[in-house]
């Protein structure tokens, strides 16, 4: 192998190296980083761009002094490709991510994903949202009967007051009677654990439950885990419109996707919301969802469905994705 | 000279058109060639995108750390340094091997370069081997973070750890008993010899890491972009409920799930939440043949082994760890 053979190799590996430097640099500073990676791998990825431009010095210094360092009859060990088609595959195959992600516009995961990774909703599963879809469809007057049965739970349990209804939803929700120390009671002799005992009461305390980012993932598993005391609440939150095709015109399910490291192991959450006019909001719309948390039983499982009293659009935030925090309740 | 010009263009332009190809292969049907930067994407490509950098990204820092690992090894560990703390008995050796991941919490990118130079520097292959397959299981941070995500089956935590050693212990012996040659792919073996050359020739320890680094971020960089592709492609345009379609008996499940952590080429520190998000469709012995299987073996791992390990060598290991996760998997009593 001749010196220019592995000179041109070093140039392209040196463009190369810059390339993706330079990709790291804008992905972070045009802070779309967190579409790919979830925040607690950021800072690998600071460290990286530092050791990937040590390494573009190192290897443009070799494209000069390549000859002296490697100053023996042994180049064939080094392992550059031999062939042209080789090489061109290989850089081939580097050059794609730099291209992709200069050329290729931004894009948050959405619906077709979606579809092809099932969702989880709140306190159930996707098989058996078929069921409630069917259900939905078969009885108009569903809604209410589970409405009954739910309130009959709810009277079953001693400690649970039963909710009243709020015809009006504007006004003030029902102050509640017991104070923290009986919701902790309430809440902790399910045998999940003080950690969602402690989301649960924070949850509860709230005369409208605010679902927002931070405690998205928490919130739900929490309101999955205690189900039946949930029901009634008014609850608030945001995230993207997805549909199944055996929906009714007033379903949507408002999702959100969890990323614990990268993307590759996004799962969708979400919530399914009724409203009249759901229809309206197209998929992968934004939206901001206000309504009542409502008890149905589907095969002997409990499933919260938010009737919404009040949807409006809005634009996706920055961060899209939400995260598990296993570390404290938020604001406690 | 012009010969070496025109020849140096050509690869460069040969770069350059695969790059376009790409670029018009992803852009969608109804568009034309040149529609300049507003072209209209097909958001299926789109989301390959997405994951392709994704795992890409989440990858690179952990191969880094591997790969310099492995240089500091290279330059500053002797050979005599590895025979001295490896215990001399196998019975002793392949344990520790396996629990040697409470050491050094690597996950499954870093490890195979780091067993690579390990073995070279005259760690036996039987025990490199444990190494490879119980790192990124048996360690602090990944058996923490399968606690954290099966928060309703805490003890899955104690089971993945168990089965992990078990699977990796019993690989390594069938490796000490039955493999004799030495199955490093040819040429490293005087590679490695030739690298200490340079470190001497050359004197400067800090500049010959770097630029052994260099070689290898692109001799492992190339299987990890090719098995991040892949799995970014499959993902998008293969559905779970297909898999979940095929996946109903108890054996089935296992192999089922298998699979998935196979194409997924997830990171072990993040698999458990997946594995956590099928608990509902799965039995809880599939979802620990995920959990074992996937850090030991998946797609990109796999092409980064069949650039360290002769290709014989690597089939037999697949077959091996295979059939022994799915026993133990199905034998586990849980």
């Amino acid at each position: 192998m001749d010196q220019n053979k592995l000179k041109r190799h070093h140039i392209m590996r040196s463009l190369i190296l810059a390339g993706i430097t330079a990709l790291l640099a804008y992905l972070i500073l045009s802070e779309t980083l967190s579409h790919y990676l979830a925040p607690r791998l950021h800072m690998f990825s600071y460290v990286t761009l530092v050791i990937m431009g040590l390494l573009t010095i190192v290897s443009i210094r070799q494209i000069f002094v390549g000859s002296s360092v490697y100053d023996c009859d042994c180049e064939e060990q080094h392992k550059v490709p031999r062939t042209p088609m080789g090489s061109l595959l290989v850089y081939g195959l580097f050059v794609l991510p730099i291209v992709m992600g200069f050329v290729m516009p931004d894009k948050i995961l959405g619906s077709d994903v979606v579809e092809k990774r099932g969702i989880t909703l709140l306190s159930n599963d996707v098989r058996k949202l078929a069921d409630v879809t069917a259900n939905a469809n078969a009885n108009v007057n569903a809604t209410e009967n589970v409405e009954q049965t739910a309130e009959v739970k709810e009277d079953a349990e001693p400690i649970v007051e039963p909710q009243p209804e709020v015809t009006n939803q504007g006004a003030t929700p029902p102050v509640q009677a017991t104070n923290d120390e009986q919701l902790r009671q309430r809440f902790s002799n399910g045998g999940f654990g003080d950690f969602y005992t402690d989301i649960a009461v924070f949850l509860h305390k709230q005369p409208v439950i605010e679902l927002n980012d931070k405690v998205f993932l928490d919130g739900l598993t929490t309101m999955e885990l205690y189900a039946k005391e949930f029901a009634g609440k008014e609850l608030e939150t945001m995230g993207f419109v997805y549909r199944q095709p055996d929906f009714t015109k007033q379903q949507f399910v408002v999702a959100r996707f969890s990323v614990t490291c990268c993307t590759a192991d996004a799962s969708v959450y979400g919530v399914l919301v009724e409203k009249e006019d759901a229809n309206k909001w197209a998929k992968d719309s934004w939206v901001k969802v206000r309504g009542k948390l409502e008890l149905r039983q589907v095969d002997g499982y409990d499933m919260l469905v938010l009737k919404a009293s009040q949807v409006e659009a809005v634009s996706a935030p920055k961060d899209p994705y939400v995260y598990y925090s296993f570390e404290s309740v938020p604001g406690s | 000279m012009i010969l070496k010009i025109r020849q140096f263009l050509v690869e460069i332009i040969g770069a350059l058109l695969l790059g376009l190809s790409v670029v018009w292969l992803t852009m969608g049907r109804d568009s034309s060639l040149f529609s300049g930067w507003s072209i209209k994407w097909s958001p299926l490509w789109l989301d390959v995108k997405t994951f392709f950098l994704s795992i890409w990204l989440e990858a690179i820092p952990f191969v880094l750390l591997g790969v310099f690992f492995s240089a500091f090894i290279q330059t500053f560990v002797t050979e005599e340094q590895v025979r001295r703390w490896t215990p001399k008995h196998p019975l002793v050796a392949l344990p520790f091997a396996g629990l040697l991941g409470f050491l050094f919490p690597v996950c499954e990118c870093a490890i195979i370069p780091v067993v690579r130079r390990l073995i070279q520097k005259g760690m036996p292959l039987s025990v490199g081997i444990v190494f490879l397959l119980a790192g990124p299981i048996v360690n602090p941070v990944v058996l923490s973070s399968t606690y954290v995500a099966f928060a309703r089956q805490p003890e899955m935590a104690l089971y993945r750890g168990v089965a992990g050693f078990v699977v990796a212990l019993i690989v390594g012996m069938l490796v000490f008993l039955f493999v004799k040659k030495n199955p490093i792919r040819l040429g490293m073996e005087s590679q490695i010899n030739h690298e200490a050359d340079h470190v001497k020739t050359t004197g400067g320890k800090l500049s010959s890491t770097f630029a052994h680094a260099v070689d290898e971020f692109f001799d492992m960089g190339k299987y990890l972009l090719f098995g991040a592709f892949i799995s970014a492609l499959l993902q998008v345009y293969i559905s779970r409920d297909t898999l979940m379609d095929i996946g109903q008996t108890p054996l089935t499940s296992n192999l089922v799930m298998m699979g998935m952590a196979y194409l997924f080429s997830l990171c072990s520190e993040a698999d458990a939440f997946i594995a956590a998000s099928f608990a509902n469709t799965f039995s809880s012995s599939s979802l620990l043949a995920f959990l074992v299987f996937g850090p030991m073996l998946d797609l990109k791992t796999t092409l980064m082994l069949f650039g360290t390990f002769r290709f014989g060598f690597v089939v037999k290991l697949v077959v091996a760890i295979t059939f022994l996760v799915i026993c133990v998997t199905m034998l586990m009593p849980m």
